[in-house]
This record gives C-alpha cells, sequence and structure tokens, in this order.
C-alpha cells in the first residue's frame, strides 16, 4: 500500500503579532503534517493559536517564519490574488457563525464562489449549487433567505458554498460553535460523509465531542504542537 | 441570466434606497458641476461665432444729425483702416406694452438685403417696409414683450404723437438684441426712413464701423480720421455727440454681465463639486467599513480584488 501524500505541511512556523512596540508570538514553531483524505482536529484552549494555524493554512494571514505548503503550493509565497485565486480553487472555509451574505438566498450563497471564479457556465453554476444544497440535505430551501432558515440550516448552506469549487480541503473554524449539541452532531455526520468520500476534512474546537468525531486530534498549546 | 454578483450589487443599491439615492444625485450633481466649468470656452467659441455672422462693429461712433451724401459715405469707407461701415439712425423712446410703458429702442437699417456691419438677421416672417418693423427675437426671451408678426408696436414719435407700427417679422442682432443690451429696452428694426419719421432726425446720428487693424493704437487713429471727416461733413462742427465706443478684440457685446454670472456659477460649481467629492468619499468610505466583513468573507472563499470591485462598483 502506497503511503499517502501529504496534503498540508508546517515547517517550523513561528507567527508574531505587533502592535506598536509590543510583540505577541501566536505561534513559536509549528509543524504539523496532514495527509489527504484524513479528518483532523485542532484543538487547544482559548488563545493557544488554533486559528492561528488555520489562516497560515487558508492564507488568510502569513507566517512570520517558516514554510507552509498545500496541496503543493507554498501558500506562504503567494501574493493577495494568488492566494485568494488559489483559494477559490483548493479551499472551502466554513466558520462559526455561518458567514452568510444576509441578501442572497440560500442557492445564491451557494452558488458564490462559482461566481466569484467564473467557473462553468452561468445556467451550470446554479445546478452545482442546487445539487450541493441536496447534498447538505436542504432541497427544496434554495430560495430561503439566510433569515427564514435555522442555524443548522445556515451552517449547511455555508457547507454547500464551501463545496462549490469541489475543493481537496474542507475547512472548519469552530464549525459547531454556534449550534446546539443535537445540530452539530448532524453536522459531523455530515462532514463525516464528505470525508469519506475523499474530501480532507480539519477544522478548529473546543468542545471535546467534536473533537472526539476526528480520525487525529492534534494540541496545540501556547503557540507549538503539545500533542498529535 | 444574472449573476449572485450582480444581484448583490442590486440588493445593496435597494437595501438603501434613500443613501443610493443621494449618492447618485451627488454623482450627478458633481458632472453637472464638471459642465459648468466648459462653459466659458463653449460660450466664448459660440459667441464668437455670432460677432462674425453679425458682423459685429469694432468701433460706434454717435454723431450729430448728419446727412451724408453717398459720396461722403464712400470717402469714409475710404478711410485707412475702415474695412466696412454703415450710417443709421437709431431713435429711443417708449411705447405701450399693455397698459404699462416700456423703454424702446429703434434701430434703423438702410438696406435689410445688405447690411455690411451690425447685420439684422431675420429668423421669421419678413423684412420690414417703411411703416413696418422687426422685433428682436431676444424681447421676448427676456420677458419685455410678446409681440411678434401680427401685432402692433405703439409708440411716441419726437413730435409727442402715439405711432403704430405693424411688426412684420423677428430678427436679431448681437449688438442690440435684449439678451445682450443691458437697458432692459426693447428693441425693433426698422427702415432707416421710418426710424428718420420716428425719430425726426434727417440724416443719422450713429456710425457703426468694422476695422482693419483692432489693435487699440490703430484703432484710435483711424476713429481720429472719420472724426476729422465727419466734422467737415458737419460744416466744422464737431460731429461727436458723444465718446467712441471701441470694443476689445475678442469681446463681444454684453460680456461683462455674462462673465460675473459665469464667475458665480463658476463658484457654486466649485462648492459643488468640493461637497460631491467629500460626500462621495464618505459614502465609499462608510460602505466599505459597513461592509468590510462581506469584503472579507468574499475574499475567504476565492473573491479576487478584481471580483469584489465588481460588485461594489455595481458592474
Amino acid at each position: 500500500m502506497p503511503a499517502p501524500e501529504p496534503l498540508i505541511e508546517l515547517h517550523s512556523v513561528e507567527k508574531v503579532y505587533r502592535t506598536g512596540r509590543l510583540e505577541y508570538p501566536a505561534l513559536r514553531g509549528i509543524d504539523l503534517r496532514i495527509d489527504g483524505g484524513e479528518m483532523v482536529a485542532i484543538v487547544g484552549p482559548s488563545g493557544s493559536g488554533k486559528s492561528t494555524v488555520l489562516n497560515m493554512i487558508t492564507g488568510i494571514d502569513r507566517p512570520t517564519n517558516g514554510t507552509v505548503t498545500v496541496a503543493g503550493t507554498r501558500v506562504d509565497e503567494l501574493g493577495e490574488e494568488a492566494l485568494a485565486r488559489w483559494r477559490g480553487d483548493h479551499v472551502g472555509i466554513v466558520f462559526q457563525f455561518f458567514q452568510l451574505l444576509p441578501t442572497l438566498t440560500a442557492l445564491e450563497n451557494a452558488t458564490l464562489p462559482l461566481d466569484l471564479v467564473r467557473r462553468g457556465r452561468r445556467t451550470g453554476r446554479a445546478e452545482v449549487g442546487r445539487r450541493n444544497l441536496g447534498r447538505v440535505g436542504l432541497a427544496g430551501k434554495e430560495d430561503h433567505l439566510p433569515s427564514e432558515l435555522s442555524g443548522g440550516e445556515q451552517q449547511r448552506v455555508a457547507i454547500a458554498r464551501a463545496l462549490a469549487c469541489e475543493p481537496e480541503l474542507l475547512i472548519g473554524d469552530e464549525p459547531t460553535g454556534n449550534l446546539d449539541s443535537e445540530t452539530a452532531s448532524e453536522m459531523f455526520d455530515l462532514l463525516g460523509e464528505l470525508n469519506e468520500s475523499g474530501t480532507t476534512v480539519l477544522y478548529v474546537t473546543h468542545d471535546p465531542e467534536a473533537a472526539r468525531r476526528s480520525h487525529r486530534r492534534v494540541t496545540i498549546r501556547d503557540g507549538v504542537v503539545a500533542g498529535a | 441570466m444574472i449573476t449572485t454578483l450582480q444581484r448583490k450589487s442590486v440588493s445593496d443599491l435597494t437595501r438603501r434606497r434613500a443613501r443610493s439615492f443621494l449618492t447618485i444625485l451627488t454623482i450627478a450633481v458633481a458632472v453637472a458641476g464638471l459642465g459648468i466649468f466648459a462653459m466659458p470656452s463653449l460660450l466664448g467659441g459660440a459667441m464668437n461665432a455670432l460677432v462674425v455672422r453679425d458682423r459685429i462693429f469694432d468701433a460706434w461712433i454717435s454723431t450729430t444729425d448728419m446727412s451724408l451724401t453717398p459720396e461722403q459715405l464712400a470717402a469714409l469707407r475710404a478711410v485707412p483702416g475702415v474695412r466696412d461701415l454703415e450710417a443709421r439712425t437709431t431713435f429711443r423712446t417708449r411705447m405701450w406694452v399693455g397698459d404699462r410703458r416700456a423703454d424702446v429702442i429703434v434701430v434703423g437699417v438702410p438696406d435689410f438685403s445688405d447690411q455690411p456691419v451690425d447685420a439684422v438677421t431675420l429668423e421669421s416672417g419678413r423684412a420690414p417696409a417703411a411703416g413696418e418693423a422687426v422685433v428682436d427675437s431676444g424681447v421676448r426671451r427676456a420677458g419685455r414683450w410678446n409681440g411678434g408678426p401680427g401685432s402692433t408696436a405703439r409708440m411716441i414719435d419726437s413730435t409727442g404723437t402715439e405711432i403704430d407700427l405693424p411688426v412684420v417679422g423677428t430678427g436679431e442682432s448681437l449688438e442690440f438684441t435684449s439678451d445682450g443690451n443691458q437697458n432692459s429696452d426693447i428693441v425693433l428694426y426698422v427702415p432707416q426712413a421710418t426710424a428718420q419719421r420716428l425719430s425726426g432726425v434727417r440724416g443719422t446720428n450713429a456710425i457703426d464701423v468694422r476695422l482693419t487693424d483692432t489693435q487699440a493704437s490703430a484703432a484710435r487713429a483711424t476713429i481720429q480720421q472719420l472724426h476729422t471727416r465727419l466734422d467737415a461733413a458737419a460744416h466744422g462742427n464737431n460731429a461727436f455727440v458723444d465718446l467712441p465706443v471701441i470694443r476689445s478684440a475678442g469681446t463681444w457685446p454684453g460680456q461683462q454681465a455674462v462673465n460675473q454670472f459665469q464667475s458665480f456659477l463658476v463658484i457654486v460649481a466649485f462648492v459643488a463639486l468640493v461637497s460631491a467629492v467629500f460626500l462621495i468619499a464618505n459614502t465609499m468610505s462608510t460602505l466599505v467599513s459597513e461592509q468590510r466583513r462581506e469584503i472579507g468573507i468574499l475574499k475567504a472563499i476565492g473573491g479576487r480584488r478584481r471580483s469584489i470591485r465588481r460588485v461594489y462598483l455595481g458592474l
């Protein structure tokens, strides 16, 4: 059996935030490898640097030192525009507070990334959005505005949006942090199904139950990997 | 089929209708303001074209009542520096406008078919015969009198008698037009003989001159020569009753008033423009800060700067 390929590799990643003369080291040398097809939870106390690690992987933030390689691309070396395009092609992100656009319907939110990267024909984009809403169990709610959906349904729309460009990596920043336990459990069932269909899933959580739904846990404490 | 980005643009605009309306209005005011800055050169160009069309005078001399023979007129036209010359009779009097009396200038035109200086261009009707008049089209525009072809101008002549002049057309001359003259006068163009009959002037009392050289010193020299010859024609009496009017090159009658109005407009436009720039910058800044979160989301899900800009510019 061939050894799995690394999808994400962080080498000696450091991140220092500077405010005036004050310096705050958020990451102090992170080494991390996540293979394709894994479902990994990053856990740790508040302020430990969990979300900062995710921001390094998605290119939302840049390391002060070290290298970040995702799907064969040195993310830390990409410019702003290249990063945006790369993110659109390779990564789907699910946020704790859903972050749907309130004036767009569920279908329009689920189609938005395709319009942003202008992938496929316009009619085809709507078809992809409709299919992904079906995958997350929201068939029939395409025309609902976010305000007309429950928290769980909104997060499902956010997952459908993250799946729009068929990314190999799905990233969740506290994806169930704003949901009740029953809905959170349903959400992890869905993330599990997506992982089984080949999507690598990486999420940050401080909920032990959510962490148990992963294949592997990476603990971050004081800006370093304390256990993997 | 519109994209979700276009739908977002539309919904952002319609969500805050009042602000969108005010922003568009402000942009419109700013664009109109820019238009006002272009007015002086556009107006200057148009007026200079009219100066050429109407063969406007370079010098205007008010004289005593002079009966100039065709030979004397030819001699005046032959004075060095004179390009052309028209001797005419003008008469300032009063006429009835309803039950109100109004000032009127009656301008005599020696020959409507051959006007070498300060030509009157007919705009409607026909050239007047003896005892008829053409009203300046600026009179109606300025709201001084609604007379036109078919109406009658009742005025008082130099003997105190009320005279009716049927109006047979409308016309305009840049020199006399009611838009340009600053005296709020009604202007009527009549055959020279009619002007003489109304005014009691047997000959002419004004000389309109076009010069070959409009430089001030050359113009003064030419006028001095005309003065000498006119004095001779007046049998040694002083023919001039007023200082001559010399039009500087590039200027036109009424320009000063228009320039003052333009200066006022430019100030208003400048203030409007500065306010518009400030308001637009402020609105854009408010819009961006209000939508900072949404811009962040768009970036996180693959939005490039150009695609995001399209959303906010509604493209």
